[in-house]
């Protein structure tokens, strides 16, 4: 599942992220394995949208976002 | 002296612990022809003269943008710092300890400064700051500059520290990101615990500030509020310091023994300072209100509901920014672009930023306005003349939206544009920073812009006052009128290629003279009407106006219709009459090509869109 299939204020755990020429600033913005990230609101019309993650708000467009392969959270574990 | 690089990620509250330290004894230096400056500022410890040096805000060592590149090179001078102050944001310490993780492989001795403690406590962090020493190995200081906590103690430990970190965060064979963030998890967890979450007021906030309607109108209405403070305070020194230029100019002519040499200073010279000196107001009363919004971090939330929108233009959220300053002066404006990341994207935005309308262009309209527009009322309360200046602003952002986007036909570049981009928590105002980001962006105008206006001015006043001796055009007198002086033969010599717009050699003199600045428009048509600019400001505007409303063409016919005075207009909003801006583009761009396609482009747009504009009200 891509980053950009979440619902707003939907965690999910971060699997992996695809090779792009934007790969490595995601990367040393906290985007890595393992990290926890939940979408927390979008641009008007949609994009970019900011995520929550590594204690702070990451803002990217959704081009950027559906390169992050992400697992959801079961919900049950957070609510 | 011990030289001390100050590093951290943007918005983490550096500038201020850097303005703490070492007071107002700060300078910017200039590498030479390069862009890079840094800031530098000394202070005394433990009998130590300590030299620190600020850097950009950078999330890596491995440089994105101009600015990040600025940042990181200090590390690859050939005098390398002996220490780092490393500042990060407590209440963002993972992503903050990443650029950390990297810079302790340099094995320099550092110290860790934690800032923003106040908002980390709100959003329930516990740092334990002993544990923290003691994994690290260095020192850790908290410190909060606003209240001047922890200052003194760090200055101390500046001094005193020889120790690098020997936390090991990655080898030789292992130093991926992942690698990175796990060694810094592992770090928390020992050192981080948090007690519970509350939410913050920038979530609240930014419902509003980034509200699908109402995000937009909130950003148009404090747009509208600075724009209008702009005017209406920039008002008053700018009346001072005409009337100190005049009494100057008096008594230097009343001083100075009569000849050459008295009118190349006053004419020349003093005229050339006035010329710069006058917009410093209105370009840093703009950057205090820019640097206001980029402080308390409402800028960066224009950027992201902005970007969508810029996007389809060739451009991009941070494009915001720049074009806004655009509105003060274009030499700062374009310097600012050094944090968008992709060339294209910068490229777009340096080559469409001059066409918003500067602070100078601003006497030019205000002029002609006058001479050509009535002063009525429209539907009794909105003036006629307002809503043709509000016009030109439009027209300026207009054709700079337009022309970014046939640059993004035209220019290729493989390298996908991207918008990553923290939102940073929202502050206070913390009014150290603004005020030196407000004084350096007003320092940039008058150092860049005024040695070349300086020049140009000195230049053209000898143009306009000396002339070809008749009969013998090689001798050189200045027993001319403007007319027959080397300017007066430039305006008649452009006249064929201007009539066609409407002009005349008069207002070919001044379309040259305003090369070395716009509104020296004003001015060389004062001259060449013989008003004395002496006068008072209220006299000397209604005389100009009433000379050039008085003015006959050949044919009879006044030369300052209604169809020539808005050709002139949209003349000025689109021609890159601007020395400086090319120089500094060149300096942006590090090469000739993109100033000279930029002066090509807009001259050209200038050209047509007169005559059009002559055509259609002629």
């Amino acid at each position: 599942m891509k980053l950009t299939d979440l619902d707003i204020g939907q965690i999910a755990r971060i699997l992996s992220v695809d090779e792009s020429p934007f790969q490595a600033k995601l990367q040393e913005m906290g985007c890595v394995k393992d990290v926890l990230v939940r979408p927390i609101r979008k641009a008007p019309f949609g994009d970019p949208v900011v995520f929550e993650l590594q204690d702070y708000t990451l803002s990217m467009r959704k081009k950027e976002a559906e390169t992050i392969q992400v697992r959801p959270l079961d919900p049950l574990f957070y609510s | 002296m011990k030289k001390v690089v100050i590093a951290g990620n943007p918005n983490c509250g550096k500038s201020s612990i850097f303005n703490a330290l070492t007071g107002l004894k700060q300078k910017i230096t200039n590498v030479p022809g390069t862009t890079i400056e840094n800031k530098i500022g000394h202070f005394k410890s433990r009998e130590q003269d300590i030299e620190l040096i600020d850097t950009p805000g950078t999330y890596s060592f491995s440089p994105k943008s101009e600015d990040e590149k600025e940042a990181v090179k200090v590390f690859f001078d050939k005098m390398s710092p002996e220490t780092v102050v490393y500042v990060a944001d407590s209440s963002n310490l993972r992503r903050n300890l990443y650029y950390f993780s990297q810079l302790a492989h340099l094995k320099l001795p550092m110290v860790l400064v934690l800032t923003m403690n106040d908002i980390a406590n709100f959003k329930g962090f516990e740092i334990d700051v002993e544990r923290l020493e003691r994994e690290l190995g260095i020192r850790v200081v908290r410190v909060n500059p606003r209240k001047g906590d922890g200052i003194s103690e760090l200055k101390e430990i500046i001094a005193e520290t020889k120790f690098a970190p020997h936390y090991v965060f990655a080898s030789e064979d292992d130093k991926t990101h992942e690698t990175h963030y796990a060694a810094i998890n592992r770090l928390l967890n020992k050192t981080l615990k948090i007690r519970s979450r509350k939410e913050l007021v920038t979530d609240k906030l930014d419902q509003w500030f980034t509200h699908p309607i109402l995000g937009y109108i909130v950003f148009l209405g404090i747009l509208l509020l600075i724009f209008q403070s702009v005017f209406s305070l920039a008002a008053y020194p700018m009346d001072w310091i005409e009337s100190g230029f005049a009494i100057a100019s008096e008594w230097l002519t009343s001083v100075l023994p009569p000849g050459w040499f008295a009118n190349l200073v006053v004419e020349g010279i003093v005229a050339g300072i006035a010329g710069v000196v006058i917009f410093v107001p209105q370009i840093a009363i703009l950057f205090f209100f820019m640097g206001l919004l980029e402080d308390t971090g409402y800028m960066a939330r224009v950027s992201f509901i902005m970007d969508k929108l810029l996007r389809g233009l060739g451009l991009s959220g941070k494009s915001v920014v720049p074009l806004l300053s655009g509105a003060a002066c274009a030499i700062p404006a374009i310097m600012s672009t050094r944090n968008i990341e992709n060339w294209k994207d910068r490229l777009i935005t340096i080559m469409v930023t001059p066409l918003m309308s500067c602070s100078a262009r601003l006497p030019v309209y205000t002029i002609l306005i006058a001479v050509a527009v009535p002063n009525t009322l429209l539907f009794g309360f909105i003036s006629l003349q307002a809503i043709v200046m509000l016009g030109m602003y439009v027209l300026g952002t207009v054709a700079a939206l337009v022309a970014a986007v046939v640059f993004k036909w035209i220019i290729r570049h493989d390298i996908p544009s991207y918008f990553i981009m923290e939102l940073p928590i929202y502050h206070a105002p913390r009014w150290s920073n603004i005020w030196m980001n407000c004084w350096q962006k007003s320092l940039s105008f008058v150092r860049e812009a005024g040695k070349i206006i300086l020049f140009v001015s000195v230049v053209l006043w000898f143009l306009a006052s000396y002339g070809p001796k008749p009969n013998d055009s090689f001798a050189v007198t200045s027993d001319v009128s403007i007319e027959s002086s080397y300017a007066g033969y430039f305006g008649k010599t452009i006249e064929p290629v201007i009539t066609p717009l409407g002009y005349d050699w008069k207002i070919g003199i001044a379309l040259i003279t305003s090369f070395a600045a716009r509104e020296v428009f004003v001015g060389t048509l004062a001259t060449i009407y013989s008003i004395d600019a002496g006068e008072d400001e209220m006299r000397f505007e209604s005389t100009l106006k009433e000379k050039m409303q008085q003015d006959k063409q050949d044919s009879g016919k006044p030369l300052f219709t209604l169809a020539t005075v808005l050709s002139l207009m949209v003349f000025y909003a689109f021609a890159l009459q601007c020395m400086s801006t090319l120089a500094v583009v060149y300096k942006e761009t590090r090469s000739w090509k993109w100033p000279s396609i930029q002066f090509i482009y807009m001259t050209a747009l200038a050209y047509v869109s007169s005559l059009v504009v002559f055509n259609l009200f002629g």
